[in-house]
């Protein structure tokens, strides 16, 4: 590439409501229209203004050129380097999640390797519980993702980290969504379903900090359960928690949003949230009280049959499963019909491992499940 | 004479680039226009020309060049003839273009000791550059070149580019 030359791909993969977001929030506006393929936009405030030509479409045969005179103007008047001015087009039309965490050495602004493997992890559970929150709140995030927030979870992306402490930022595109059979119509039928996460996942988190302020005057958690509507679940409780303190570490973190400047219109202010490694034991408490409240649905269960139960002269039984349940063996009771108890007797006999799925309900210190289906032994 | 002079060798052809930029950018001055480099690493634009429509703040038109240096015999009675490479000829043609297109085709002298004539009282710069709008021309089957036929009449001074200018300004083709 020639000095003062960008790659055409690059340019083509700027959006035009990329570049009129940031243009708008920058304090240019569109002052006249120069042709059907472009905009006259300029400082209106200032004089000397330089103007620029802004393409309205991205098909045109010149449109990486155009973005390349417009991003070579850009980089005069705001004396910025185009890499950072790229970035900036690219999450123009994003809505940002920032979680900032202090940094362990204040020289080079970095935190353990294993810590940030750990914030992405949280950082993922935050995004699931939010996005499955959408589709239908839950006290539990069932295990079977809904297919609409798994779509997105896989479409969300991890931005370049940022300075200031260590700033880990979660990009989600707000992209519109466009009328059927009426093309280059920006016509919005609904709220796209990014922004939906981006919305929830503030209201959750609002609903979080309002539950453990009045867990804490009250002692009462049906607080955190009556927010479950508001994205309020165990895996949101165990996601902060996860971020403010693990066994060998505590730390503050700071979740900043920030809405895409792109249609459709942002709901508002940045909304900023701050959680302390003081809450993390409240957290803990509320998890295991909303696991208690609602059942896992549709886990899959393996494991081995250690308890067989069935009253005289009925056909149906009652099995006790030992299995991994939360990371810990548990023994879970499973009522089963009469011929998938059979298979569970031959099992048991064979010492052979069962699977199936099953809704897992805590019930104090035991689990129970309920709605059993895809009973099968193996190996 | 001796190198520089003397006829361009094969590998040289990027100073005939730069002397055909330069007489442009000579014209361009004379017409009132500033112009810049293309900003993009792979198209067929060597040149944007822009300038400031007078008795207005706003809307300066501009105009992309593809510029061509050539010194084979190629001037008919009304026209000269030259072998596009097929890539420039159809990024030259489309329509759907944010901002117009002209082929430039600047007619030199193969010795480079007959490219300008100096003295303190003038620069020449020799010969003449041609411009041609290439907007709507038909796709071809041809792989390698199209030759296309430049008028005479369109010769690139600066009297024809301030008037492309006024047909840009009124939002006509140039």
């Amino acid at each position: 590439m020639k000095a003062g030359t960008y790659s055409a791909d690059e340019l083509r993969a700027v959006s035009v409501s990329e570049i009129t977001s940031y243009l708008a929030r920058h304090g240019w506006s569109a002052a006249a229209h120069d042709s059907e393929f472009a905009d006259i936009w300029h400082r209106e405030a200032l004089e000397n203004s330089p103007e620029v030509l802004v393409p309205t479409r991205a098909d045109l045969t010149d449109y990486a050129l155009r973005v390349g005179d417009l991003l070579r103007t850009l980089e005069t008047w705001e004396s910025r380097s185009p890499l950072d001015i790229l970035r900036d087009w690219a999450l123009a039309s994003a809505d940002v999640i920032r979680l900032r965490r202090p940094t362990q050495d204040s020289m080079d602004e970095s935190i353990v390797l294993h810590d940030g493997a750990a914030l992405i992890n949280q950082a993922m559970s935050l995004m699931t519980a939010a996005a499955c929150a959408v589709i239908a709140p839950h006290a539990v995030v069932p295990s079977r993702r809904p297919p609409q927030a798994l779509d997105y979870l896989r479409r969300v992306r991890m931005g370049q980290t940022e300075k200031g402490s260590y700033v880990l930022t979660i990009v989600s595109k707000v992209t519109p969504l466009l009328t059927p059979g009426a093309p280059g119509l920006l016509e919005f039928m609904d709220e796209p379903f990014p922004r939906r996460v981006t919305r929830m996942l503030v209201r959750s988190l609002e609903a979080l900090n309002w539950a453990s302020e009045q867990t804490q005057a009250t002692g009462d958690f049906s607080s955190f359960t009556d927010r479950i509507d508001d994205g309020v679940s165990a895996n949101l409780c165990d996601a902060i928690r996860g971020m403010v303190s693990r066994e060998d570490f505590e730390a503050e973190i700071g979740v900043l949003v920030t809405w895409s400047s792109a249609p459709p219109s942002p709901p508002g202010e940045s909304p900023a949230f701050q959680f302390k490694p003081s809450q993390a034991p409240l957290l803990l408490e509320a998890s295991e009280h909303l696991r208690r409240w609602e059942p896992q649905q549709g886990a899959l269960i393996t494991g081995v049959i250690v308890g067989l139960h069935r009253q005289e002269g009925q056909w149906d039984g009652r099995v006790t499963v030992a299995c991994v349940i939360e990371g810990s063996v548990r023994q879970l009771q499973v009522p089963l019909p009469g011929a998938d108890y059979q298979l569970a007797v031959d099992a048991h006999g064979d010492q052979k491992q069962v699977i199936f799925r099953a809704d897992i309900q805590r019930l104090g210190r035991s689990y129970r499940a309920s709605n059993i289906s895809e009973f099968k032994v193996i190996g | 004479m001796t190198f520089p002079f003397g006829v361009v060798a094969d590998d040289e052809t990027w100073r005939m680039e730069q002397f055909s930029r330069a007489y442009v950018q000579a014209i361009s001055s004379a017409a009132g226009c500033s112009s810049a480099s293309s900003s993009v690493d792979d198209d067929s634009v060597d040149l944007t020309l822009m300038r400031r429509r007078i008795g207005s703040t706003i809307r300066s038109p501009r105009l992309d060049v593809q510029l061509k240096a050539t010194y084979t015999d190629c001037i008919d009675a009304d026209h000269i003839s030259y072998p596009l490479p097929i890539k420039n000829y159809d990024d030259l043609r489309p329509t759907n273009l944010a901002v117009p297109r002209i082929l430039v085709v600047v007619t030199m002298n193969a010795d480079a000791g007959q490219w300008l004539l100096h003295s303190e009282a003038n620069l020449a710069l020799y010969k003449c550059g041609y411009w041609l709008s290439l907007h709507g021309f038909p796709s071809v089957s041809n792989t390698t070149t199209k030759t296309v036929h430049l008028p005479r009449l369109q010769v690139f001074n600066a009297t024809n580019l301030h008037d492309i200018f006024l047909r840009l300004e009124a939002g006509q083709l140039p």
